[in-house]
């Protein structure tokens, strides 16, 4: 079902984005901007020469060349508790692009987290369709995909990160940072270290999350959310438990990493942080409202 | 009781914070024993020390000055590595927020420390799930359980390197009675096979489950006659 409550984002050409799309080729933007990794030597053009590579190869390429990582069309999510139906969402368009700052405004209860979830393949829609990084996940000829690739898809796509920020509270900032990498066997801790650096934590390496503050411990999210080098950063109320100096320090965070490439959804009632990015998606019980 | 089977001996142990000009006996003489497959309750006021105690026994803190032997071993004699690598071997941790990491599937979360020490077990893994009753959601992620199902994976994880010991800051603080009670049940099944078990909590009720209830007033262990909290029930 298409509802009428339409809202398909148009793409900023803002240099970032630009830049990132054509630097992405195999591997996401940000590894290469904070050289991280082991073949880093290979990637050292600078973000100029990338610019002016992307402008001749992408000249006239049709927008939907430009990397749409999330394509929602008609969205519905229906939780049924007993006999009781809850419309989560109904019938929601949107479309984020390759190094877009997207935010999704709301009140609680609005369908912020219900989004969130089906974009970052935690939870399956009820109907409508649905793409994330190129995978068709749900629609009318869309097969059904079994757990496990939803789980391989997020993981290489998509980092999370959430108000509570889910840390665990017996290992230091680096082995939790460390830790989605460790199930495929390719530990990093050289990389979350420069992670960890990345966000401003260098001094905090091996502190349990006990020791950190509330700010520190979203970076050391914010870093682990970032180990696996997603295109997409889903952001669930991320700075809903801290005080409004530490939301604006995250948040400044949030916009050179957008600058770097990163693609963020970012869900709040703050409308103050609604205000400082390039769309914003009002969300009202369910559907898109202007 | 043998000696060997005390997991835990805790002799005057301090533990002070200054702040300031300030200085806080967060600790203040406490005293503990904790046998193989015994249970403890460990109740007091917000601010008694009850969080703190759990750290100093779980290796996540050191005390100022007393005597602490875990499994025999004077912790307070360990450096920090020994201490993470001990802790690892020998304590499991749950918590009132479970800490589950919501990306990762049921399986997943179980299966963490294991993998954090290079001793990988599918099977192992498969039969904790099967033992905390949660085979039925091992590829589940957690934001799909409700929050007693929560705790059995975060039991689950606590539990699948082997420890002694189980320390449960108030573990059942988000649940409902049902599923209090009935994760009070799986402690008891661990218990008979010798786990020890620390549950610090506000809930009477849970305490008054355990084998011994011991209350806490500004650090160290008062007497059932100065009790505060069970005065307040009484
Ligand atoms: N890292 C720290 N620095 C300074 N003071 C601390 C620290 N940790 C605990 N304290 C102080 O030690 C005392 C005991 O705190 P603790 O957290 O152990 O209490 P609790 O019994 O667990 O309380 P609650 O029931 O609220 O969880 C309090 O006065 C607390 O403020
Ligand atoms: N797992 C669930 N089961 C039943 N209802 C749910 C569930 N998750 C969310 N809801 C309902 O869906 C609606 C949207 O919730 P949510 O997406 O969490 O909103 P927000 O994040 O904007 O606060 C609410 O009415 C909420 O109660
Ligand atoms: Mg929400
Ligand atoms: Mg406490």
């Amino acid at each position: 079902m298409v509802s009428n409550n339409t809202a398909v984002m148009d793409i900023k050409e803002k240099p970032g984005i630009i830049r990132s799309i054509v630097c992405d080729r195999a591997r996401s933007p940000l590894s290469r901007i904070l050289s991280l990794s082991k073949d880093a030597a290979t990637h050292s053009s600078t973000s100029s020469e990338c610019v002016a590579s992307v402008m001749s190869q992408t000249k006239d390429a049709p927008a939907s060349a430009l990397g749409v990582l999330v394509k929602a069309e008609g969205l519905v999510k229906v939780y049924r508790r007993g006999a009781e139906e809850i419309r989560a969402l109904d019938g929601v368009n949107v479309r984020v692009q390759q190094g877009e700052f997207v935010c999704l405004l709301g009140h609680s209860g609005a369908g912020k987290t219900t989004t969130l979830n089906l974009f970052g393949l935690m939870d399956r829609p009820s109907d409508g369709e649905l793409t994330v990084a190129g995978h068709a996940i749900s629609g009318a000829d869309v097969s059904f995909l079994p757990e496990a690739k939803l789980d391989m898809i997020r993981r290489e796509n998509i980092g999370f990160i959430f108000q509570q920020f889910y840390l665990m509270p017996t290992l230091s900032a680096t082995e939790n940072v460390d830790m989605p990498l460790l199930w495929s066997g390719k530990s990093d801790v050289e990389r979350s270290r420069a992670l960890l650096e990345r966000v401003g934590l260098g001094h905090r390496m091996t502190h349990r999350p006990a020791e950190l503050s509330g700010g520190e411990q979203q970076r050391v999210a914010v870093a682990r959310a970032l180990i696996n080098e997603p295109k997409l950063l889903l952001a669930d109320e991320p700075t809903g438990n801290l005080d409004t100096r530490t939301r604006d320090a995250i948040f400044d965070l949030f916009g050179e990493l957008n600058k770097e490439g990163l693609a963020i959804v970012l869900a709040t009632h703050d409308t103050e942080i609604a205000r400082r990015v390039d769309t914003v998606i009002h969300l009202q019980e369910g559907r898109i409202v202007d | 009781m043998y000696k060997e089977d005390l997991l835990i001996e805790a002799r005057d142990v301090w533990r002070s914070y200054t702040r300031g000009s300030e200085t806080i006996h967060a600790l203040a003489g406490m005293n503990l024993t904790l046998g193989r497959g015994e249970m403890i309750g460990i109740v007091g006021r917000s601010g008694s020390g009850k969080t703190t105690f759990l750290n100093q026994v779980g290796c996540l803190d050191k005390p100022t000055s007393g005597t602490l032997k875990i499994v025999g071993r004077d912790v307070t004699k360990l450096s920090e590595n020994e201490l993470v690598e001990f802790r690892r071997d020998h304590i499991g941790f749950i918590f009132q927020l479970f800490y589950l990491i919501p990306t990762l599937t049921v399986k997943e979360n179980v299966e963490m420390p294991l993998i954090f020490a290079r001793k990988r077990d599918p099977d192992k893994v498969m039969d904790m799930i099967k033992k905390v009753e949660l085979e039925k959601n091992a590829n589940a992620l957690p934001g799909q359980l409700n929050g007693g199902d929560m705790q059995r994976v975060a039991i689950a994880r606590a539990l699948i390197n082997d420890p002694q010991i189980l320390l449960a800051d108030e573990p059942t603080g988000r649940l409902e009675h049902k599923s209090r009670d009935s994760i009070v049940e799986l402690f008891r099944r661990f218990q008979s096979e010798g786990l020890g078990i620390i549950i610090a909590t506000h809930d009477l009720g849970l305490a008054q489950m355990t084998d011994r209830v011991i209350e806490l007033k500004d650090g160290c262990v008062i007497d059932r006659e100065e009790s505060y909290v069970f005065a307040e029930v009484e």
